[in-house]
């Protein structure tokens, strides 16, 4: 008919390439242990809310709430300031040979969102009403809730795979959602709960970038020194 | 058979022309994109994406920018709205030819 131009495979690879390096998953790992970290600083020691209780008692109420904004911004800035370093290290090495590609910020189809928010609530509802059959523990809601939360964020992963065609989030978002489940079994403790959760899937996610940005780094190099 | 003449000649020429396609499908799949990348992804020479760039910026389908990067000089080159959707009904208007061809064939 006349000359064809593969627009679905120029699509595609465009935005696989902000995949390509693993940075985007060493970025979500890190900010989600840190969420870690703030959730287990929170939870596990009391002394930080006696400390922010005392601030609030010494220097006003607005005190309290200057410094628990700080804390809760902490996985913001830092992923933020993540973002800087991964932009830097991309212009300075990564991506110096073969351009810059700003990603579009819808990366996950909108029926995806929905089908994940749908699996949060049918399996919240699902779970509440079976609770009566299953030996609960004090903690049953919570570890509950970060079963779903993890069931959810599985399928966004999925969804994204399949989406852009990267097999890895496919992976990881099955593996991450069965081990989410097993947090169901973990009633003994809200902290732990949390923080296996937000540790599980940060690993995860910082394991695959590390592990892709190893394949690619050679292949990076010999690019930089031919061009 | 005159009906998808009249189809093909209702194109846009302007996204038609296969490497100012390739740009267009780029820059429809990212916010943005540099110089640099569209050259690797296109396979045009310097000269040449130029001239498509400017003749896509003149028909107000991307915005060029231009600035610096430390020293280096950095073109990053995005998709206006109107570009958006002429890239979005182009292939409207291509994939349902193609399967009219299809189903014919």
């Amino acid at each position: 008919m006349f000359e064809q131009v593969d627009t679905k495979k120029i699509i595609l690879k465009t935005k696989q390439y902000e995949f390509a390096d693993g940075l985007r998953d060493i970025q979500l790992g890190i900010a989600l242990i840190l969420m870690g970290a703030v959730w287990f600083g929170l939870m596990y020691q009391p002394s930080w809310l006696m400390f922010m209780i005392q601030l609030g008692r010494d220097y006003g109420r607005w005190a309290t709430i200057v410094a628990f904004l700080l804390l809760f911004s902490l996985p913001v800035v830092a992923t933020a300031g993540m973002q800087r370093i991964m932009e830097s290290v991309r212009r300075r090495w990564l991506w110096r040979e073969t351009g810059m590609v700003k990603s579009s910020r819808i990366l996950v189809p909108s029926h995806i969102n929905i089908l994940a928010v749908f699996i949060f609530i049918v399996a919240l509802i699902l779970g509440l009403r079976f609770q009566s059959f299953l030996k609960t523990g004090d903690f049953y809601l919570m570890s509950l809730i970060m079963v779903v939360v993890g069931w959810s964020f599985g399928v966004s992963l999925i969804g994204l795979g399949i989406n852009l065609k990267v097999w890895r989030y496919v992976i990881m978002g099955v593996i991450g959602g069965v081990a989410s489940t097993a947090l169901i079994f973990y009633q003994s403790s809200l902290t732990g709960a949390g923080l296996l959760s937000f540790l599980g899937w940060g690993l995860i996610l910082l394991t695959s970038g590390l592990i892709v940005l190893k394949r690619v780094w050679p292949e990076i190099r010999e690019e930089g020194h031919a061009g | 058979m005159p009906d998808k003449i009249k189809a093909i000649s209702n194109f846009d020429r302007l996204i038609h022309e296969p490497s100012r396609l390739a740009i267009m499908a780029v820059l429809f799949a990212s916010e943005s994109a540099d110089f640099k990348f569209l050259l690797n992804t296109t396979g045009l020479s310097k000269g040449n994406l130029s001239a498509h760039l400017r003749k896509l910026e003149a028909g107000d389908y991307l915005t060029i920018t231009k600035g610096f990067k430390g020293n280096y000089p950095h073109t990053t080159c995005a998709l206006t709205k109107e570009g958006r959707k002429a890239f979005k009904d182009y292939q409207k208007q291509y994939l349902s030819l193609a399967k009219q061809f299809e189903e014919e064939s």
